[in-house]
């Protein structure tokens, strides 16, 4: 280069696009069994995912997560709606009630498909969703809703439309039935409650996969997982 | 004689750097009198072999369209796309077995611009941009061919290739410039939401006629490496073509201010400044054609020391390259 070092182009002659997002629902079961340890070791698992994808400064714009809890009396709640986590305070969620496993579900799935058609809309970028679906039992919800929720999370899984996380809590969670959620991925029972360790790798994925140029399929950080599931 | 000039650069991206894998980005081009072609292609992230497929498709298809550009041009457009298709096909099997890899292994994209006696083609497998410049204005031609998310596309190894590819001919007559963008580039030239093209293409275009094609690809490779590449993780590559207009101006029709800013002198004391831009104009009209400096010295009947030193600023400034001992602008 000669001794002018010139410049082209100046920041004003490029084009800003918006970073392509990666949507992230989290599906917690906050039943009446998860209360005491478990709820307080989740929402410091919670907030410690929030951190590390703030301190990543690749996630931190590409990351846009929703919290689903379901609980109650078969309640499923959006405690916080997709958004840039920059414009979200760290959810703190309660424990209480029954397991509607299947009408938890069913709400992740209307929101992250809102979502897309609202990137769609804008003009924006986004990769594959993810579902991460966490539960410390047996779903006691509206059977149908929970044959419907089954069917349509194994029927965009195989389109490749959606990734899906099934985490067992603690002895009592049904693997099998958490599998029926996942036709490609085995369920993984978490290590007593390293809720911290598993959010910690979630996000370091959500980053590699932030990263990930066309035709790249993003390999998951199976070594990671060591550090959090019953392998 | 074509009056077409064509820089081009690609530059490993921020992602690869860290991890220490090679830039999967190429470029390729080949000029004569009578036609130029570039292209562009970007190998795929996952893939294991996708440089040698990005290299591999840049280089053969530049010399398949510059040795049958006329032929092509003739081409029913459903025929052109079976005969590439068929091709590219071909050189990959070929390429797979050597390497002994699978094809998929090879996954790239292509955008191909040429352009011969006023005519030109342009084909596109894949993302990244391709825009043209018609009287100075710029628009896109081609947009990226993505999936639904962000990390999906198609590459020259996607089956039913022909139905992947778009292609555009016409004439050059309005036309007076070709961008090709790999889509790490494309995320600071290209505004996806728009669909339009980013005010500095205007400028690639007009200084890619200014300065000479060696120094035109250094400037590019720079401006890769310190604007493009701080928006994107990925790889980045860009081919500039463009021909002198009433937008894209030589040196030599550049008004005297203008003429000051590319040689970098003062505009203020204007009489010194005539006196040297005069000189310059001077020397600059004998190297339309390669001359040694001996023999632009006899020319200009002035010292050869003369000639050098004056040669040697505006080599520096880009208005200048040497071959062999051998001058031209």
């Amino acid at each position: 280069m000669n001794e002018n070092q010139l410049m082209i182009l100046r920041q004003e002659d490029l084009v800003n696009n918006p970073t392509a997002r990666v949507p992230v629902c989290l599906c917690l079961d906050v039943s009446g069994s998860m209360d005491g340890a478990p709820i307080r070791e989740l929402n410091e698992g919670i907030r410690h995912f929030y951190e590390a994808i703030q301190a990543d400064e690749t996630a931190l714009f590409a990351a846009e997560i929703s919290v689903v809890t379901f609980g109650g009396y078969n309640e499923a709640v959006c405690i916080e709606d997709f958004a840039n986590i920059d414009r979200q305070s760290v959810p703190v969620v309660r424990a209480g009630g029954l397991t509607p496993l299947g009408e938890g579900v069913e709400l992740a799935l209307n929101l992250l498909e809102r979502r897309k058609q609202e990137y769609k809309d804008k003009g924006v970028d986004y990769y594959q969703p993810w579902l991460v679906l966490m539960t410390d039992g047996a779903p006691n919800g509206d059977a149908d809703v929970l044959r419907d929720a089954i069917q349509q999370t194994i029927s965009l899984v195989k389109e490749e439309k959606l990734t899906v996380f099934p985490i067992g809590i603690g002895p009592e969670a049904d693997m099998s039935m958490l599998g029926k959620f996942s036709p490609t991925r085995q369920p993984l029972r978490l290590q007593g409650l390293n809720f911290k360790e598993f959010f910690a790798w979630l996000s370091s994925s959500v980053s590699r996969t932030s990263m990930s140029t066309p035709g790249e399929k993003v390999k998951l950080d199976v070594d990671g997982m060591q550090g959090w599931a019953e392998l | 004689m074509t009056t077409w000039k064509v820089a081009s650069a690609a530059t490993i991206g921020r992602s690869h750097m860290r991890l220490g894998i090679p830039c999967q980005d190429a470029v390729f081009s080949i000029m004569d009198d009578s036609c130029c072609v570039s292209v562009l292609s970007d190998g795929a992230g996952s893939a294991s072999q996708s440089e040698a497929g990005a290299h591999l498709v840049s280089e053969r298809l530049a010399r398949f369209f510059h040795r049958s550009f006329d032929r092509l041009y003739q081409l029913d457009s459903q025929l052109f796309k079976q005969e590439v298709a068929a091709l590219i096909s071909a050189w990959i099997d070929e390429e797979a077995e050597s390497l002994n890899c699978q094809r998929k292994e090879l996954a790239a994209t292509a955008l191909v611009a040429a352009i011969s006696n006023g005519r030109f083609l342009l084909l596109h497998v894949g993302d990244g941009v391709i825009g043209y410049s018609k009287e100075g204005i710029t628009q896109v031609a081609s947009m990226p061919k993505n999936g639904e998310f962000a990390n999906e596309t198609v590459f020259v190894t996607s089956s039913n290739l022909e139905t992947h590819m778009t292609i555009f001919k016409g004439t050059t007559e309005l036309i007076d410039g070709f961008i090709l963008m790999s889509d790490g580039t494309a995320e600071s030239l290209y505004a996806k939401r728009q669909k339009q093209l980013a005010p500095g293409v205007s400028r690639l275009l007009a200084q890619n006629v200014l300065y000479t094609s060696s120094f035109m690809n250094d400037l590019l490779k720079q401006n890769l490496n310190h604007v493009i590449r701080q928006q994107t993780h990925d790889d980045c590559s860009l081919v500039v073509m463009s021909r002198p207009s009433n937008a894209y101006r030589t040196y030599r029709q550049l008004s005297l201010r203008e003429k000051c800013d590319v040689l970098g002198v003062s505009y203020l004391h204007r009489r010194l400044t005539t006196k040297r831009l005069e000189r310059t104009s001077y020397l600059l009209s004998f190297l339309d054609t390669p001359m040694t400096i001996k023999q632009l010295a006899i020319q200009m009947s002035t010292k050869p020391r003369f000639v050098e030193r004056q040669l040697g600023q505006l080599e520096r400034r880009g208005l200048v390259s040497q071959n062999a001992g051998r001058y031209q602008a």
